[in-house]
């Protein structure tokens, strides 16, 4: 961290008298290590599958249990890759196969089923939130994926939220952002950004998000380009790393981080309300039109960036706000 | 630093369920804690040398050279960067995690590892980016080493304030209960 040095502060010292607090047993629970490869009956409400203890099914088995096949390591790893490169053979807004106002909870397990084994946990719950967070490792370098599929009380999925990152494993525990990753860039080939412009046309809104100075306290990233296509029910937001050049700010978007949400099509009248439910609703106000801070149009930007590229967006310093120290 | 003392032995008294006051409940866990505000320059650890922002020291002693808000005189975010190093004390308390050989990037606790899937944009609320610019308020710090999540979760676990995105609803369970499952 680098704040400005406070200087003159009297000494303040607070004194709290010592005494020994009892220790009580520590309760185990929540970690969740999933790495089941033979096929796991489920029942319709939330199950973790874990060889290690966990605490979250308490569901009472329904009388119509259904095999859902999960793979071990090598196959669901593969599956992934492919997956990555592919979407599962459809077009966002479906993601992985499951289309938004169309596929069902059970199409969900089948999925994340599959994937369990490259998960620390998997959550299922038929009326809410089913994640998995599938990592694909190559050395200390890790493709970090996180799904949601969101269903609704019919059991139909309303919402899916993605995520995929390159990260760098620390000894420390915890990751480094990579953005400059080719490894990563050349696996995530389905939702890199020249793959979702061909795909779905000029976006309606193009925004850019960035700082107007160096990121502080050690930050990486800083630099978003956020697409809105309201119509098809999609939102998907490129991070890279900010470069300050000059007077400008610029990134680069190849092998950047990306996030999706993901919506039913043909709603766009209620997309943004669908937004401000989500994290996004806090987002958003951090982004600019890149029309208003870039020399680009999005005819341009779509142009540029529809085919493989090196080529940035940059944008000038001083129209962005900086990071408190 | 009295209302971040204050609010983190109030979770404290509340998950340990003993009938302790607050300060009890805090003293429980840290026993003699010094906060301690500090000029010029200093070092934090080996030698990272420090002239502004927070140190902490040990599981007792906490020193201070500046805080997030302090230039605004926002004492709601001046005590969200007190319970941050709070946090770290309370880790060491613990006994500071070690690497995990057989997870990469997973800590090895004492008695209860931290899941990698405790990220922060899962558990955390977003920090607002105004026209004044970013403020660093529920989260502290940018990191994601397990160390620096750990204390931005421990500001969320004290407030009971965490990200509220329903796509993230199952993890922020498994991160309170983990949470409180940590407390002695």
């Amino acid at each position: 961290m680098k704040l400005k040095t406070i200087a003159g502060y009297s000494c303040l010292m607070l004194f709290i008298v010592f005494s020994s607090g009892c220790m009580q047993e520590r309760v185990r629970n929540v970690t969740v290590l999933a790495s089941i490869t033979s096929s796991v009956a489920l029942s319709s409400v939330t199950a973790v599958p874990s060889l290690t203890s966990s605490p979250v099914n308490t569901a009472t088995p329904t009388p119509t249990m259904t095999a859902i096949p999960t793979l071990p390591a090598e196959k669901a790893r593969a599956r992934l890759l492919d997956l990555l490169a592919l979407n599962g053979g459809c077009r966002l807004p479906c993601l992985w196969g499951i289309t938004p106002g169309k596929s069902s909870y059970q199409d969900v397990q089948v999925v994340l089923m599959a994937l369990s084994s490259l998960s620390y946990s998997l959550h299922l719950n038929p009326s809410g939130s089913s994640d998995v967070t599938p990592r694909l490792a190559e050395g200390d370098l890790e493709i970090y994926n996180r799904v949601a599929f969101l269903s609704d009380p019919n059991e139909t999925v309303y919402r899916v939220a993605y995520n995929v990152e390159a990260h760098k494993l620390l000894q420390e525990g915890g990751y480094l952002d990579i953005f400059d990753s080719e490894f990563f860039g050349e696996r995530i080939g389905s939702y890199a950004l020249p793959h979702i412009l061909s795909e779905q046309g000029v976006p309606l809104s193009i925004m850019i998000s960035t700082y107007g100075g160096p990121l502080s306290r050690g930050g990486t990233g800083g630099f978003d380009i956020l697409l809105l296509y309201p119509d098809q029910g999609i939102l998907v937001n490129y991070t890279t790393q900010m470069q300050l050049s000059g007077t400008n700010v610029r990134g680069c978007p190849s092998n950047a981080h990306v996030e999706m949400e993901l919506y039913p099509p043909g709603n766009s009248e209620s997309f943004y309300d669908l937004l401000n439910q989500t994290d996004w609703g806090a987002k958003l106000s951090a982004y600019q039109p890149l029309e208003q801070v870039t020399s680009m149009s999005s005819e341009e930007f779509y142009e540029t960036f529809r085919q493989p590229t090196d080529n940035c967006v940059e944008t000038s310093a001083k129209l962005w706000p900086t990071q408190e120290p | 630093m009295v209302e971040a003392v204050e609010k983190v032995g109030m979770i404290f008294a509340s998950i340990r369920g003993l009938g302790e006051s607050t300060s009890q409940a805090f003293k429980a866990i840290y026993g003699r804690m010094t906060l301690q505000w500090e000029g010029g320059a200093g070092t934090c650890g080996d030698s990272t040398n420090v002239t502004s922002g927070g140190c902490t020291d040990s599981a007792q002693k906490i020193r201070f050279w500046s805080l997030s808000g302090h230039g605004q005189n926002d004492v709601n975010r001046m005590t969200k960067n007190v319970i941050h190093e709070l946090g770290h004390a309370y880790d060491n308390a613990l006994a500071y995690p070690e690497p995990n050989p057989q997870h990469p990037g997973q800590m090895r606790r004492p008695d209860q590892d931290m899941s990698p899937d405790f990220t922060r944009n899962i558990l955390l609320r977003p920090n607002v980016t105004t026209e004044l610019g970013q403020r660093w308020d529920w989260q502290q710090s940018p990191d994601n080493t397990s160390n620096e999540i750990f204390a931005d979760m421990f500001i969320a676990w004290t407030y009971n304030a965490w990200n509220n995105d329903p796509a993230n609803a199952t993890s922020v369970g498994d991160a309170q209960n983990w949470m409180n499952g940590l407390v002695p």
